[in-house]
Protein backbone atom coordinates (compact mmCIF):
# COMPACT_ATOMS: atom_id res chain seq x y z
CA UNK A 1 0.00 0.00 0.00
CA UNK A 2 1.85 3.58 -0.98
CA UNK A 3 0.26 5.88 1.23
CA UNK A 4 1.22 9.46 0.99
CA UNK A 5 0.60 12.25 3.18
CA UNK A 6 -2.00 13.81 0.68
CA UNK A 7 -3.66 10.60 0.03
CA UNK A 8 -4.34 10.09 3.60
CA UNK A 9 -5.63 13.43 4.08
CA UNK A 10 -8.31 12.94 1.99
CA UNK A 11 -8.87 9.19 2.91
CA UNK A 12 -9.20 10.79 6.83
CA UNK A 13 -11.43 13.49 5.33
CA UNK A 14 -13.70 10.75 3.20
CA UNK A 15 -14.50 8.06 5.95
CA UNK A 16 -15.01 10.40 8.67
CA UNK A 17 -17.92 8.78 10.17
CA UNK A 18 -17.63 5.64 9.48
CA UNK A 19 -15.90 3.66 12.84
CA UNK A 20 -17.29 2.18 15.34
CA UNK A 21 -17.73 5.19 17.92
CA UNK A 22 -17.15 3.12 21.77
CA UNK A 23 -16.20 0.23 23.52
CA UNK A 24 -19.78 -0.58 23.70
CA UNK A 25 -20.42 -0.11 19.97
CA UNK A 26 -17.10 -2.54 19.32
CA UNK A 27 -18.76 -4.71 22.04
CA UNK A 28 -21.94 -4.82 20.52
CA UNK A 29 -20.34 -5.34 16.68
CA UNK A 30 -18.72 -8.38 17.82
CA UNK A 31 -22.21 -10.06 19.49
CA UNK A 32 -22.47 -8.65 22.86
CA UNK A 33 -25.85 -9.79 23.50
CA UNK A 34 -27.81 -6.39 24.73
CA UNK A 35 -29.71 -8.82 27.36
CA UNK A 36 -26.50 -9.32 28.94
CA UNK A 37 -26.38 -6.06 30.49
CA UNK A 38 -26.63 -2.23 28.75
CA UNK A 39 -23.54 -0.69 30.60
CA UNK A 40 -20.18 -2.10 30.33
CA UNK A 41 -18.75 -0.13 33.79
CA UNK A 42 -19.86 3.32 33.22
CA UNK A 43 -22.88 4.68 34.39
CA UNK A 44 -24.74 6.57 31.41
CA UNK A 45 -26.01 9.67 33.07
CA UNK A 46 -22.02 9.76 34.24
CA UNK A 47 -21.22 12.08 30.63
CA UNK A 48 -17.55 11.72 29.19
CA UNK A 49 -14.59 13.25 29.61
CA UNK A 50 -12.88 14.97 26.86
CA UNK A 51 -8.84 13.48 25.93
CA UNK A 52 -7.25 13.17 22.62
CA UNK A 53 -4.37 11.31 21.35
CA UNK A 54 -1.75 10.91 18.41
CA UNK A 55 -1.82 8.36 16.10
CA UNK A 56 1.75 8.81 14.76
CA UNK A 57 2.88 7.00 11.93
CA UNK A 58 6.21 7.60 11.64
CA UNK A 59 8.32 7.53 8.12
CA UNK A 60 10.93 4.62 8.24
CA UNK A 61 12.31 3.25 5.24
CA UNK A 62 10.48 0.26 5.90
CA UNK A 63 7.57 2.25 5.50
CA UNK A 64 5.09 3.45 8.37
CA UNK A 65 5.40 2.61 11.53
CA UNK A 66 2.74 3.42 14.35
CA UNK A 67 4.61 4.52 17.82
CA UNK A 68 2.79 3.52 20.64
CA UNK A 69 3.85 3.62 24.75
CA UNK A 70 3.73 1.05 27.51
CA UNK A 71 2.25 2.84 30.50
CA UNK A 72 4.21 2.29 33.81
CA UNK A 73 2.79 -0.45 36.21
CA UNK A 74 1.67 1.97 38.46
CA UNK A 75 -0.27 4.50 37.11
CA UNK A 76 -4.48 4.52 38.43
CA UNK A 77 -5.78 4.39 34.45
CA UNK A 78 -4.46 2.00 32.20
CA UNK A 79 -1.38 0.41 34.05
CA UNK A 80 0.89 -1.65 31.80
CA UNK A 81 -1.71 -1.20 28.52
CA UNK A 82 -0.24 0.22 25.56
CA UNK A 83 -1.92 3.57 24.54
CA UNK A 84 -1.32 6.13 21.80
CA UNK A 85 0.30 8.88 23.48
CA UNK A 86 -2.45 11.69 24.64
CA UNK A 87 -4.80 12.16 27.52
CA UNK A 88 -7.30 14.39 29.24
CA UNK A 89 -7.95 17.84 27.50
CA UNK A 90 -6.97 20.44 30.00
CA UNK A 91 -8.07 24.37 30.52
CA UNK A 92 -5.13 25.52 28.50
CA UNK A 93 -5.72 23.18 25.41
CA UNK A 94 -6.76 24.73 22.44
CA UNK A 95 -8.61 21.88 21.13
CA UNK A 96 -7.84 17.85 20.55
CA UNK A 97 -5.01 18.70 18.67
CA UNK A 98 -2.97 21.00 20.68
CA UNK A 99 -4.07 18.25 23.69
CA UNK A 100 -2.33 15.31 22.24
CA UNK A 101 0.50 17.38 20.69
CA UNK A 102 1.21 18.62 24.33
CA UNK A 103 0.96 14.79 25.91
CA UNK A 104 2.43 13.31 23.41
CA UNK A 105 5.21 16.19 23.91
CA UNK A 106 4.91 15.43 27.73
CA UNK A 107 5.40 11.61 27.59
CA UNK A 108 7.43 11.02 24.59
CA UNK A 109 9.47 13.86 24.47
CA UNK A 110 9.20 13.89 20.96
CA UNK A 111 9.56 17.56 19.17
CA UNK A 112 5.92 18.84 17.34
CA UNK A 113 8.13 20.06 14.44
CA UNK A 114 8.64 16.27 13.23
CA UNK A 115 4.95 16.39 13.03
CA UNK A 116 2.49 16.92 10.71
CA UNK A 117 -1.15 16.22 11.54
CA UNK A 118 -2.88 14.97 8.46
CA UNK A 119 -6.45 14.47 10.13
CA UNK A 120 -9.20 12.50 12.94
CA UNK A 121 -10.40 9.49 13.45
CA UNK A 122 -13.74 9.60 14.80
CA UNK A 123 -13.53 10.01 18.25
CA UNK A 124 -14.13 6.97 20.76
CA UNK A 125 -16.09 6.63 24.14
CA UNK A 126 -13.86 4.39 26.25
CA UNK A 127 -15.59 2.33 28.87
CA UNK A 128 -13.65 4.37 31.49
CA UNK A 129 -15.98 7.40 29.98
CA UNK A 130 -13.71 9.29 27.87
CA UNK A 131 -14.59 10.44 24.61
CA UNK A 132 -11.04 10.35 22.91
CA UNK A 133 -10.14 12.43 19.73
CA UNK A 134 -7.61 10.54 17.49
CA UNK A 135 -5.05 12.67 15.90
CA UNK A 136 -3.44 10.86 13.17
CA UNK A 137 0.16 12.53 11.92
CA UNK A 138 3.05 11.75 9.65
CA UNK A 139 6.04 11.91 11.91
CA UNK A 140 9.78 12.94 9.98
CA UNK A 141 12.99 11.02 11.25
CA UNK A 142 15.41 11.58 12.87
CA UNK A 143 13.85 12.56 15.93
CA UNK A 144 15.26 11.84 19.42
CA UNK A 145 12.82 10.50 22.31
CA UNK A 146 12.93 11.19 25.99
CA UNK A 147 10.08 9.25 27.67
CA UNK A 148 8.56 10.50 30.85
CA UNK A 149 9.71 7.63 33.07
CA UNK A 150 6.69 8.26 35.53
CA UNK A 151 3.82 7.77 33.30
CA UNK A 152 5.70 5.47 30.47
CA UNK A 153 7.67 2.40 30.62
CA UNK A 154 8.53 2.48 27.13
CA UNK A 155 7.78 4.03 23.36
CA UNK A 156 7.92 1.84 20.62
CA UNK A 157 7.28 1.21 17.13
CA UNK A 158 4.63 -1.66 15.62
CA UNK A 159 4.87 -2.03 11.20
CA UNK A 160 1.79 -0.17 10.03
CA UNK A 161 0.98 -3.05 7.29
CA UNK A 162 1.07 -5.66 10.88
CA UNK A 163 -1.70 -3.77 12.22
CA UNK A 164 -3.11 -3.49 8.85
CA UNK A 165 -3.46 -7.04 8.58
CA UNK A 166 -6.81 -8.78 8.95
CA UNK A 167 -4.72 -11.99 10.02
CA UNK A 168 -3.82 -10.08 13.13
CA UNK A 169 -7.23 -8.55 14.55
CA UNK A 170 -8.61 -11.27 17.22
CA UNK A 171 -12.10 -10.50 18.55
CA UNK A 172 -11.62 -12.07 21.89
CA UNK A 173 -14.71 -12.94 24.10
CA UNK A 174 -14.09 -12.34 27.36
CA UNK A 175 -16.23 -12.12 30.57
CA UNK A 176 -15.57 -9.22 33.11
CA UNK A 177 -17.49 -8.80 36.69
CA UNK A 178 -19.67 -11.95 35.11
CA UNK A 179 -20.76 -10.15 31.79
CA UNK A 180 -19.12 -10.59 28.25
CA UNK A 181 -17.36 -8.33 27.50
CA UNK A 182 -15.41 -9.18 23.50
CA UNK A 183 -13.17 -6.70 22.32
CA UNK A 184 -10.34 -6.37 19.42
CA UNK A 185 -6.95 -7.67 20.27
CA UNK A 186 -3.63 -7.13 17.79
CA UNK A 187 -0.68 -9.17 19.96
CA UNK A 188 2.61 -8.10 18.71
CA UNK A 189 5.59 -9.48 19.99
CA UNK A 190 5.51 -9.20 23.44
CA UNK A 191 3.09 -6.93 23.77
CA UNK A 192 -0.96 -6.93 23.95
CA UNK A 193 -3.01 -4.24 22.29
CA UNK A 194 -6.42 -4.43 23.14
CA UNK A 195 -9.61 -2.66 23.75
CA UNK A 196 -9.74 0.96 23.52
CA UNK A 197 -6.19 1.17 21.27
CA UNK A 198 -7.16 -1.89 19.37
CA UNK A 199 -11.08 -0.37 18.73
CA UNK A 200 -9.19 2.87 17.37
CA UNK A 201 -6.77 0.73 15.39
CA UNK A 202 -10.00 -0.71 13.85
CA UNK A 203 -11.14 2.67 12.75
CA UNK A 204 -7.75 3.37 11.24
CA UNK A 205 -7.97 0.04 9.36
CA UNK A 206 -11.28 0.72 7.74
CA UNK A 207 -10.46 4.01 6.84
CA UNK A 208 -7.01 2.92 5.00
CA UNK A 209 -8.07 0.01 3.27
CA UNK A 210 -9.62 -0.42 -0.36
CA UNK B 1 -81.61 51.57 -32.21
CA UNK B 2 -79.08 51.98 -29.70
CA UNK B 3 -81.00 49.37 -27.85
CA UNK B 4 -80.94 46.79 -30.28
CA UNK B 5 -77.18 47.55 -30.96
CA UNK B 6 -76.82 47.24 -27.91
CA UNK B 7 -78.94 43.78 -27.14
CA UNK B 8 -77.75 42.87 -30.53
CA UNK B 9 -73.70 43.70 -29.57
CA UNK B 10 -74.60 41.98 -26.12
CA UNK B 11 -74.93 38.90 -26.66
CA UNK B 12 -72.30 38.42 -29.15
CA UNK B 13 -69.91 40.46 -26.57
CA UNK B 14 -70.84 38.18 -24.42
CA UNK B 15 -70.93 35.02 -26.36
CA UNK B 16 -67.21 35.93 -27.81
CA UNK B 17 -66.10 37.27 -24.57
CA UNK B 18 -67.37 33.58 -22.73
CA UNK B 19 -65.94 31.35 -25.52
CA UNK B 20 -62.23 33.81 -25.51
CA UNK B 21 -62.56 33.20 -21.48
CA UNK B 22 -62.87 29.65 -22.16
CA UNK B 23 -60.40 29.46 -25.09
CA UNK B 24 -57.90 31.26 -23.86
CA UNK B 25 -58.04 29.26 -20.14
CA UNK B 26 -58.02 25.83 -21.89
CA UNK B 27 -55.24 27.15 -24.07
CA UNK B 28 -53.43 28.39 -21.33
CA UNK B 29 -53.46 25.26 -19.50
CA UNK B 30 -52.29 23.77 -23.13
CA UNK B 31 -49.76 25.91 -23.54
CA UNK B 32 -48.62 25.40 -20.41
CA UNK B 33 -48.44 21.81 -20.57
CA UNK B 34 -46.62 22.15 -24.26
CA UNK B 35 -44.25 24.43 -22.77
CA UNK B 36 -43.21 22.60 -20.06
CA UNK B 37 -43.05 19.16 -22.13
CA UNK B 38 -41.23 20.39 -25.07
CA UNK B 39 -38.77 22.74 -22.89
CA UNK B 40 -38.38 20.42 -20.37
CA UNK B 41 -35.97 17.68 -22.49
CA UNK B 42 -36.53 14.34 -21.48
CA UNK B 43 -33.30 12.81 -21.03
CA UNK B 44 -33.26 8.83 -20.25
CA UNK B 45 -30.74 7.58 -18.03
CA UNK B 46 -28.60 10.55 -17.53
CA UNK B 47 -25.66 8.89 -16.97
CA UNK B 48 -25.05 9.56 -13.27
CA UNK B 49 -25.18 6.65 -10.54
CA UNK B 50 -25.24 6.52 -7.26
CA UNK B 51 -23.13 3.26 -5.59
CA UNK B 52 -23.36 1.55 -2.38
CA UNK B 53 -21.21 3.42 -0.05
CA UNK B 54 -22.89 6.85 -1.86
CA UNK B 55 -20.43 8.21 -3.57
CA UNK B 56 -22.13 9.89 -6.84
CA UNK B 57 -20.38 9.21 -10.57
CA UNK B 58 -20.92 10.52 -13.94
CA UNK B 59 -19.80 8.60 -16.62
CA UNK B 60 -18.27 5.77 -14.07
CA UNK B 61 -16.23 8.54 -13.12
CA UNK B 62 -16.92 9.66 -9.45
CA UNK B 63 -17.80 13.44 -8.78
CA UNK B 64 -15.49 14.54 -6.52
CA UNK B 65 -17.31 18.19 -6.10
CA UNK B 66 -19.42 17.79 -2.96
CA UNK B 67 -21.08 21.37 -3.52
CA UNK B 68 -21.95 20.04 -6.90
CA UNK B 69 -23.34 16.65 -5.68
CA UNK B 70 -25.55 18.13 -3.12
CA UNK B 71 -27.08 20.52 -5.95
CA UNK B 72 -27.49 17.37 -7.70
CA UNK B 73 -28.87 15.39 -4.42
CA UNK B 74 -31.43 18.51 -3.84
CA UNK B 75 -33.41 17.87 -7.70
CA UNK B 76 -33.42 14.73 -6.92
CA UNK B 77 -36.56 12.47 -5.71
CA UNK B 78 -37.77 9.05 -5.84
CA UNK B 79 -41.03 7.64 -7.06
CA UNK B 80 -43.26 4.64 -6.11
CA UNK B 81 -41.50 2.21 -8.44
CA UNK B 82 -38.20 3.03 -6.78
CA UNK B 83 -36.88 4.81 -9.60
CA UNK B 84 -34.74 7.97 -8.95
CA UNK B 85 -35.36 10.99 -10.89
CA UNK B 86 -33.67 14.37 -11.37
CA UNK B 87 -35.66 16.77 -12.32
CA UNK B 88 -34.70 20.56 -13.18
CA UNK B 89 -36.79 23.21 -15.23
CA UNK B 90 -35.04 22.22 -18.36
CA UNK B 91 -34.34 18.21 -17.91
CA UNK B 92 -35.98 15.40 -16.60
CA UNK B 93 -34.02 12.31 -16.37
CA UNK B 94 -33.44 9.00 -14.41
CA UNK B 95 -29.98 7.79 -12.20
CA UNK B 96 -29.23 4.81 -10.89
CA UNK B 97 -29.14 4.09 -7.22
CA UNK B 98 -27.74 0.88 -6.00
CA UNK B 99 -28.97 1.03 -2.67
CA UNK B 100 -30.33 4.31 -1.36
CA UNK B 101 -29.58 8.43 -2.08
CA UNK B 102 -27.99 8.86 0.93
CA UNK B 103 -25.80 7.40 3.63
CA UNK B 104 -26.70 8.27 7.60
CA UNK B 105 -23.43 9.69 8.66
CA UNK B 106 -23.91 10.69 12.42
CA UNK B 107 -26.79 11.07 15.00
CA UNK B 108 -27.40 13.59 18.05
CA UNK B 109 -29.73 13.83 20.54
CA UNK B 110 -31.67 16.15 22.56
CA UNK B 111 -33.22 15.51 25.70
CA UNK B 112 -34.04 12.68 27.86
CA UNK B 113 -36.73 9.44 27.62
CA UNK B 114 -40.21 10.13 25.89
CA UNK B 115 -39.15 13.77 25.11
CA UNK B 116 -36.12 13.16 23.28
CA UNK B 117 -35.36 14.07 19.59
CA UNK B 118 -33.05 11.73 17.72
CA UNK B 119 -31.28 13.63 15.05
CA UNK B 120 -29.45 12.01 12.03
CA UNK B 121 -27.06 13.54 9.55
CA UNK B 122 -26.62 12.36 6.02
CA UNK B 123 -23.00 12.40 3.96
CA UNK B 124 -24.74 15.17 2.27
CA UNK B 125 -25.14 17.00 5.72
CA UNK B 126 -28.87 16.55 5.64
CA UNK B 127 -30.60 16.53 8.77
CA UNK B 128 -33.48 13.79 9.41
CA UNK B 129 -35.48 13.98 12.87
CA UNK B 130 -36.73 10.43 13.59
CA UNK B 131 -40.31 10.63 14.23
CA UNK B 132 -43.79 9.44 13.76
CA UNK B 133 -43.76 10.92 10.26
CA UNK B 134 -39.79 9.27 9.76
CA UNK B 135 -39.38 5.94 11.16
CA UNK B 136 -37.11 3.65 10.97
CA UNK B 137 -37.09 0.78 8.08
CA UNK B 138 -35.38 -2.02 9.12
CA UNK B 139 -34.11 -4.60 6.83
CA UNK B 140 -33.14 -8.07 7.43
CA UNK B 141 -30.62 -8.74 4.93
CA UNK B 142 -29.91 -6.30 2.21
CA UNK B 143 -28.11 -6.92 -1.13
CA UNK B 144 -24.84 -8.27 1.00
CA UNK B 145 -26.98 -10.28 3.53
CA UNK B 146 -26.32 -7.40 6.13
CA UNK B 147 -29.19 -5.95 8.35
CA UNK B 148 -29.69 -2.69 7.14
CA UNK B 149 -31.43 0.56 9.18
CA UNK B 150 -32.97 2.99 6.72
CA UNK B 151 -34.40 6.45 7.25
CA UNK B 152 -36.53 8.62 4.99
CA UNK B 153 -34.64 11.38 4.07
CA UNK B 154 -37.39 13.31 1.62
CA UNK B 155 -38.95 13.03 -1.77
CA UNK B 156 -39.29 9.58 -1.97
CA UNK B 157 -35.21 9.44 -0.43
CA UNK B 158 -34.04 7.39 2.02
CA UNK B 159 -30.59 7.13 3.94
CA UNK B 160 -28.51 3.53 4.83
CA UNK B 161 -27.33 4.74 8.15
CA UNK B 162 -23.97 3.17 8.42
CA UNK B 163 -22.77 0.66 10.55
CA UNK B 164 -21.61 3.40 13.22
CA UNK B 165 -24.42 5.06 12.98
CA UNK B 166 -26.24 1.98 13.43
CA UNK B 167 -24.36 0.70 16.90
CA UNK B 168 -25.15 4.66 17.61
CA UNK B 169 -28.44 3.95 17.61
CA UNK B 170 -27.96 0.71 19.94
CA UNK B 171 -25.33 2.18 22.48
CA UNK B 172 -28.34 4.93 22.53
CA UNK B 173 -30.80 2.49 23.67
CA UNK B 174 -29.12 0.47 26.00
CA UNK B 175 -27.21 3.73 27.66
CA UNK B 176 -30.82 5.61 28.07
CA UNK B 177 -32.79 2.66 29.12
CA UNK B 178 -35.84 4.31 28.30
CA UNK B 179 -39.58 3.26 29.62
CA UNK B 180 -41.45 1.24 27.17
CA UNK B 181 -44.34 2.35 25.62
CA UNK B 182 -47.12 -0.13 27.57
CA UNK B 183 -47.88 -3.32 25.88
CA UNK B 184 -44.50 -3.68 25.06
CA UNK B 185 -41.76 -6.15 26.07
CA UNK B 186 -39.87 -5.55 28.50
CA UNK B 187 -36.82 -6.63 27.31
CA UNK B 188 -37.11 -4.71 24.39
CA UNK B 189 -34.36 -2.64 23.34
CA UNK B 190 -35.42 0.68 21.61
CA UNK B 191 -35.84 4.74 22.32
CA UNK B 192 -37.89 7.88 21.98
CA UNK B 193 -37.56 9.96 19.50
CA UNK B 194 -39.95 13.05 19.25
CA UNK B 195 -43.12 10.98 21.08
CA UNK B 196 -42.25 8.17 19.10
CA UNK B 197 -40.95 4.67 20.23
CA UNK B 198 -38.02 3.09 18.24
CA UNK B 199 -37.33 -0.70 18.90
CA UNK B 200 -34.29 -1.79 17.37
CA UNK B 201 -34.91 -5.82 18.39
CA UNK B 202 -34.31 -7.50 15.51
CA UNK B 203 -32.36 -4.83 13.81
CA UNK B 204 -29.91 -5.93 16.57
CA UNK B 205 -30.33 -9.64 16.43
CA UNK B 206 -29.37 -9.67 12.51
CA UNK B 207 -26.35 -7.54 13.22
CA UNK B 208 -24.96 -10.14 16.27
CA UNK B 209 -21.44 -11.47 15.36
CA UNK B 210 -21.10 -8.83 12.08
CA UNK B 211 -16.89 -8.21 12.27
Amino acid sequence: MLINEQWLRDRLAARQGSGLRSDVAVALSLGLDPADGPRLGRPADEGTRAAAVLVPLVRRDAGLQVMLTRRTDHLHHHAGQISFPGGRLEDGDDGPVACALRETVEETGLDPRHVTVVGMLDDYVTVTGFRVTPVVAIVQPPFTLSPDSFEVAEVFEVPLAFLLDPRNHQKVARTVNGRPRPYYAIPYESYYIWGATAGMLMNLYNVLRD
Amino acid sequence: MAQQTDTGAGPSAQESGSAGAQRSGSGGTGEAAVFSRFTRTECGDLGLSIDRTGQWHYQNSPIRRIELVKLFASVLSRDEDGQHWMTTPIEHGTVRVEDVAFIGVGIETEGVGPQRVVRIRTNLDDVVTLGPEASLRVVEADADGNPALYAPVRKGLEARLNRAVAYDLMVLALDADDPRPQGMAADTIGFWSSGHYFSLGTAVDGMDGEG
